[in-house]
């Protein structure tokens, strides 16, 4: 309570509204507020870009996924292509691979990217672990999906070193079983991700007061103990970042998968930006991809407004 | 500058440079080259010379521009078409291929091309089919080729090896392949359309009648026939005859000359290029035979015809027009065919390579059946979906009932579908 005090200001909640805003007006004297016309003329090209370029042609995505696949002359179709995508076992493959993204792609960055960061954060030779662990992130998907390719096809590099290592009953066709396949795909993602993770969290890291560590210190609260009861608390606005990066990520998950196996074999690592892709330009379905690129923004805007709404409220 | 003004001046350029590209076509100099799209990059220099040569008829040379990824390239042509300003000329597939294509209206007719190499005798009518849509003519004939075993002689005389005859010779075949550490035949799914290769072969060696009428929507995938095929696919694959899945089919010249694999199903003529990149001479390094029929019913053989179709709103659509009229001028497909080694639809320029040449004597002598590869044999959206579920069980060859049953629920739709649209 104190703490929320102090970072508000003392007695703010107890002022009117009004001498507020002439406090913050009266640091720039001689300054008349816009009028509204004026206010508005600034808006408006955001505004407008944001609905030719983002809400228009969601409105015309939500609108073509009711009619038919006809390239030309599409009829109107109600829910139809809709019952065909929740029935098309496909379909349903890849949204139960979106939520295998959705949640390795939140754990394994926020778990791996805050154990390496503490971990190196206070070594010597921190920089250089933390330079390897960071450096995949300035690579594209494209050549991560090239690099493990080479890694995880069945002739590649890791059932190599794993028949080097005379382990070959553990080699494995890494890529052609699911659910194996999808797994290793969010590793090789997780590969890539991690880096930005480990990044913020080092910011995090930076931020919290040497006041508070020494006084744990001085309390006799050390290690693993004072990592979750002192440090990580005060990693909370970091993690929440972190997190939804990684949502975000997850859900969108397109380049990888592409480049690494198309969707298969026989479609099955598709996620729901892969099965939008291939119904709307492969096969040339205009309404069942539509339909598709609808329920994935259903799923993207739900878990985002879940998620922020949670942050909000705790925060 | 202040501030205002800076972000003011930032704007308007801004704006300007917006509104000069959505601004129509400014006038351009006039180019005497056809924009050429295709999908082989590594053709180029035998596009240049064909090119070469039609200017030397026409005018016009070729400006060829690639998209190496085959599925990519299926997407940015079918945006492209969709355009004001299409390419004048690109490179498709025949058959389904050009008729999903020309149902949207956005190629050009070329029937006038059609019958003057027809008539020039530098084209046999019978390919008409591979090319037309109600009615119409929709393109030419860019290659056509023949699919074959391709194999690495000198591992085959180490091995005591001949080209089988019967499917029981090549069983054998590929048992001694195996036996000797070598994978017997380099098949993949990556990229899906290598998987129609394979089933394209397989299923006509194995029914041709089947294959043929399944491939125009008259034959069920649960027939007997298919579900025979896919026991046999199934064992092969069991035996360890297949290399893995996700193996590279770029990787396959080369394999078959570091004696990795002993067999690579690839086209007549023009794969021959790649073996001799890999170092397989074309003077007997490799050798090639069409795979015998499973049931001893007579050769058959998969054809690919791949097209030069124009879109219909080419800037130059005249000019496009009249190159198509002289693309199979013996003069313009023998600079072509020789860089591929062969491959000119022209049956009157020969094909360079030996083992390309004789193949194709075979099939002209032999009266082999001639069948159209399943990539360009069905409606587009049903290939890929086979394809797909294919792959999968190349992938994981445990369930080929199951894999049948969802081919034919998706032949019954997608049929059902492509009539009703091209109706």
């Amino acid at each position: 309570m104190t703490a929320t005090t102090t970072r508000r200001g003392p007695g703010r909640q107890d002022l009117p509204r009004q001498p507020a805003r002439r406090t913050r007006l009266a640091s720039h004297p001689g300054r008349a507020p816009a009028p509204l016309t004026t206010r508005i003329a600034f808006l408006a090209p955001a505004a407008v870009l944001v609905m030719v370029l983002s809400l228009a042609p969601f409105v015309m995505t939500v609108w073509r996924s009711f009619f038919d696949d006809s390239l030309v002359d599409p009829h109107f179709n109600g829910w139809g292509s809709y019952a065909r995508i929740i029935t098309d076992p496909v379909i349903v493959r890849s949204l139960v691979n979106t939520f295998f993204w959705l949640i390795g792609t939140v754990a394994i960055p926020v778990g791996l990217g805050l154990a390496i960061a503490a971990l190196t954060n206070s070594v010597s030779w921190g920089k250089y672990a933390r330079l390897a662990i960071v450096m995949p992130y300035a690579l594209s998907g494209t050549a991560v999906a090239v690099i493990w390719n080479f890694i995880l096809r069945d002739d590649g590099a890791l059932n190599g070193l794993l028949e080097g290592l005379g382990l070959g009953s553990l080699a494995h066709a890494w890529l052609l079983e699911w659910p194996a396949n999808t797994i290793m795909l969010i590793v090789a993602n997780s590969w890539q991700a991690t880096g930005v993770a480990v990044i913020l969290y080092l910011v995090g890291l930076q931020g919290v007061p040497r006041e508070t560590i020494e006084a744990a210190a001085l309390d006799g609260v050390a290690g693993v103990r004072r990592f979750f009861y002192i440090v990580f608390p005060q990693l909370r606005a970091t993690t929440a970042v972190v997190m939804g990066i990684s949502l975000a990520n997850g859900l969108k998950s397109f380049d990888l998968i592409w480049v690494l196996t198309n969707g298969g074999p026989g479609r099955a690592t598709e996620t729901l930006a892969v099965s939008m892709y291939w119904q709307s330009f492969v096969l040339q379905r205009p309404g069942s991809g539509a339909a598709i690129a609808v329920i994935l923004t259903v799923v993207v805007v739900a878990v985002s407004v879940g998620y922020l709404r949670r942050q909000l409220r705790t925060s | 500058m202040r501030r205002r003004s800076f972000l003011t001046a930032a704007g308007l350029m801004g704006l300007s440079a917006v509104l000069a590209g959505c601004s129509p076509n400014q006038p351009q100099q006039v180019s005497r080259s056809l924009s050429f799209f295709n999908d082989a990059a590594s053709w180029e220099p035998g596009y240049l010379r064909a090119g070469k040569a039609l200017a030397a008829r026409t005018g016009w040379s070729l400006d060829p521009q690639t998209i190496p990824n085959a599925t990519s390239y299926e997407q940015v042509m079918r945006s492209l078409l969709e355009t004001r300003n299409p390419p004048d000329l690109v490179k498709w597939g025949s058959g389904y291929r050009t008729q999903d294509l020309a149902r949207t209206g956005t190629l050009a007719t070329l029937d006038g091309a059609w019958k003057t190499s027809v008539a020039n005798g530098w084209l046999d009518d019978a390919l008409r089919r591979e090319f037309t849509y109600d009615g119409h003519v929709y393109g030419l004939p860019l290659i056509q080729g023949f699919y074959v075993m391709f194999y690495n002689t000198a591992l085959w005389a180490e091995l005591e090896l001949e080209p089988p005859t019967t499917w029981d010779e090549f069983m054998g075949v590929c048992e001694t392949l195996k036996r000797a550490g070598v994978t017997p035949i380099g098949t993949t799914q990556v990229n899906i359309w290598p998987v129609a290769n394979w089933f394209s072969m397989l299923a006509a060696a194995f029914d041709p009648d089947w294959y043929q009428a399944a491939c125009t929507g008259e034959a069920s995938f649960l027939d007997a026939a298919p579900r025979d095929m896919m026991k046999l696919w199934q064992e092969m694959i069991d035996r360890g005859y297949h290399t893995s899945s996700d193996a590279l089919s770029d990787d396959f010249p080369a394999m078959l000359q570091q004696r990795r694999i002993g067999m690579q199903p690839t086209p007549v003529s023009w794969s021959t290029q790649s073996l001799e990149l890999a170092g397989l001479s074309g003077d007997g390094g490799y050798d090639a035979f069409i795979l015998p029929s499973v049931h001893g019913q007579g050769l058959s053989v998969v054809t690919e015809v791949a097209g030069l179709v124009v879109p219909a709103g080419s800037t130059r659509l005249d000019a496009a027009r009249e190159a198509m009229s002289n693309w199979l001028a013996p003069e313009v497909q023998q600079p072509w065919s020789d860089f591929l080694n062969g491959s000119s639809a022209n049956q009157e320029v020969p094909w360079s390579d030996p083992v390309s040449r004789r193949i194709q004597k075979q099939v002209r002598d032999e009266q082999v059946r001639v069948l159209n590869r399943y990539w360009e044999n069905s409606p587009p959206p049903l290939v890929v979906g086979t394809t797909q579920d294919l792959g999968g069980f190349m992938a994981s060859p445990t369930d080929p009932r199951g894999v049948l049953e969802s081919l034919q629920r998706r032949a019954e739709t997608e049929w059902s579908y492509w009539r009703e649209v091209t109706s």
